[in-house]
């Protein structure tokens, strides 16, 4: 018994027992249900509660938020905390509480989409430069080389120079800037999977019974990259909000009157030290998102065996 | 030694190539965006003489391709034209301060910021899978999700207010002592250091431990070695690679995150010289400031590939 218990440990990995009733799938009993969600990491859960507060703000926020989004002179320019301003007003007296409630469904609409379309774009150039190969995949390796040297909130800056000041500020501009300034990392990520995925027997195997490429994609590539590929997305959903925040702090982002937290910061910024909620309330909500989502993907990386490398984009 | 020579000249060519292609989509991007320079700056009112003697002067006449290469040109001269503002001053005059600023504020972050990787990625390796390394990377984890722009404002309040260390408005302009440098620095420096370190401190842990599980490193555990020595001369020399490597990837953040912490702290750098130019559409001071900030990141990796292949013999071959 003994010696059985130092092998066991001595062979599987720190968190595999922990993890190993996962695999065994029960439909038996509501009392085990529960008991199998709280074995999952403690990081997942505390992420993913942290997630629905967020997900449940963005449905419901504009019900109850305590004020109108851009209902000017509820109070005094640059109120301070108060009961009845929980984030006091900004220089237009707007109540930056409401405003910081009301902004999350923005936030985590654009945040979404933006990811989606980084993987559109950079999953299947990743994903063409692997299958295709030779000159393809050379330049387009070496582009997107290119544009990850460019540090990523310099090239949304760019990206905002050439898309034109006239179009700055609109939900579809965001979504873009967010996607290309995404996909080259994904598309490397996407290439490296896909060659990784390619040398297995399973695919030589498909081609031979003759499945088509687009076969060989959809039903062996595609449903073996599900882990690597739902903890890229997770990274990048986190770091979304870090760049959407970016851009509104820089005053290129949602276009004024609407919320949105970084355009917030920027707005109230020369009250900071006179009433520091002001900045540190929409701050510190945009902040608790990104928390929430960096855990929700760490645990979720760990339940996978993966490794979630949350340095990419920032 | 030639093969060593090789190699690094390699590196230089890929590493040119790479800043080539770069300066091709900087100045591509600025130059094809949408709408007139000329009437963007002189406004709507402006007749039509007037707006053929500012494109004149800016050479906006001339087609694109012949436009880059004099830009090109201009860089390596310092020779890059006005500013397109009413000022118009030289942007080769401007320039030179404000790197030297942006230097001095990347150079202090780093110099806090490799301390403070080392210790705590080596403390959280002593301590493995117990209780202070899960506090440290339950931490680092959530440093990491803080932005420059939120972490910036916190510490501001957090010194300026709470504590009442510094004052609020420091000019850097007027500092002449070391100390006043200092005093001015130290912010931003320390939100840039701890935005770098949160991610570099979880990547070193992690290469630090699979080194320390390696069997040379059991095999000096085995012969009765210290564990202090054990992590100083077996596992850190051989973790130096990926140190370097997470070193030069930093510097991406460090040049993004330099061009926030410049607006919370009003530091004159050059990401503050960049954020008025976009405000303005001032597309050579564009530029000129994100193409310096792609090459600083671009020589980052590229010295560290260098100092790899010199110090790691196993790079060498092949």
């Amino acid at each position: 018994m003994a010696l059985n218990e130092t092998i066991d440990q001595a062979e599987i990995p720190r968190d595999a027992p922990r993890f190993a009733s996962l695999a065994v799938r029960s439909s038996k009993g509501f009392a085990r249900l529960i008991r199998r969600v709280f074995e999952l990491p403690p990081l997942l859960l505390v992420g993913g509660a942290i997630l629905l507060v967020y997900v449940a703000t963005a449905i419901s926020g504009s019900w109850w938020a305590p004020y109108e989004e851009t209902a000017l002179g509820t109070g005094a320019p640059f109120e301070g905390m108060s009961s009845e301003h929980w984030f006091g007003t900004d220089g237009l007296g707007r109540d930056i509480f409401s405003r910081t409630v009301i902004a999350t469904r923005i936030e985590l609409i654009l945040a979404a989409l933006g990811t989606l379309v980084g993987f559109a774009i950079g999953g299947s150039l990743g994903l063409a430069a692997a299958l295709i190969g030779g000159k393809f995949d050379e330049i387009i390796m070496r582009l997107g080389e290119g544009m990850i040297s460019i540090p990523t909130l310099i090239m949304a800056i760019l990206l905002v120079v050439l898309l034109g000041p006239s179009n700055t500020g609109s939900t579809v501009f965001i979504v873009l800037v967010i996607g290309v300034v995404f996909s080259p990392i994904i598309a490397r990520m996407a290439r490296a999977t896909a060659l990784e995925l390619k040398t297995r027997d399973f695919v030589a195997i498909a081609q031979l019974r003759g499945e088509t490429t687009m076969s060989v994609v959809f039903r062996e590539l595609l449903p073996n990259a599900t882990g690597t590929l739902l903890v890229e997305a997770g990274v990048r959903m986190a770091a979304a909000p870090l760049l959407i925040g970016g851009l509104g702090f820089l005053g290129i982002g949602v276009s004024p009157p609407a919320a949105e937290w970084g355009t917030m910061i920027t707005e109230n910024r020369s009250a900071l030290l006179s009433h520091p909620i002001t900045v540190l309330g929409p701050a510190f909500v945009l902040a608790g998102l990104v928390i929430g989502a960096n855990f929700f993907t760490d645990g979720l990386a760990r339940v996978l065996g993966r490794t979630a490398d949350f340095g990419g984009a920032r | 030694m030639i093969q060593i020579l090789r190699l690094i000249g390699l590196r230089l060519v890929t590493g040119s190539l790479v800043l080539l292609i770069v300066s091709i989509v900087i100045f591509g991007a600025v130059e094809l965006a949408p709408g007139d320079p000329a009437t963007r700056v002189l406004g709507k009112e402006a007749t039509e003489l007037q707006l053929k003697v500012w494109r004149e002067k800016f050479g906006l006449n001339r087609p694109v391709v012949q436009r880059y290469f004099v830009w090109l040109g201009g860089v390596f001269t310092g020779d890059l034209g006005p500013m397109m503002r009413l000022s118009q001053q030289p942007i080769g005059e401007v320039l030179p301060g404000r790197m030297l600023n942006s230097a001095l504020l990347t150079g202090s972050a780093m110099i806090l910021y490799v301390p403070l990787t080392l210790s705590v990625a080596i403390l959280s390796t002593l301590f493995r899978y117990r209780f202070p390394d899960h506090a440290l990377s339950l931490f680092t984890l959530f440093m990491l999700s803080l932005p420059v722009f939120v972490v910036g404002p916190a510490i501001l309040v957090l010194v300026v207010l709470t504590l009442d260390l510094l004052p609020a408005v420091q000019f850097l302009e007027r500092a002449e002592t070391p100390w006043d440098y200092f005093k001015i620095l130290i912010m931003p420096a320390s939100v840039l250091a701890i935005g770098m370190s949160a991610h570099a401190i979880r990547m070193l842990r992690d290469n630090l431990i699979e080194v320390l599980d390696s069997d040379y490193v059991q095999m000096a555990n085995f012969r009765g070695m210290p564990t202090h020595r054990v992590v100083f001369f077996h596992a850190l020399p051989n973790a130096v690679l990926p140190v370097l490597n997470i070193t030069a990837l930093e510097v991406s953040f460090l040049l993004g995150g330099s061009l926030i912490v410049e607006l919370v702290f009003s530091y004159p750098g050059l990401g503050r010289l960049l954020f008025d130019a976009i405000a303005l559409s001032d597309g050579p001071t564009i530029e000129i400031t994100v193409l310096i900030a792609a090459s600083a990141y671009i020589l980052a990796n590229m010295l560290s590939d260098i100092v790899a292949i010199l110090l790691v013999p196993r790079l060498r071959t092949g």
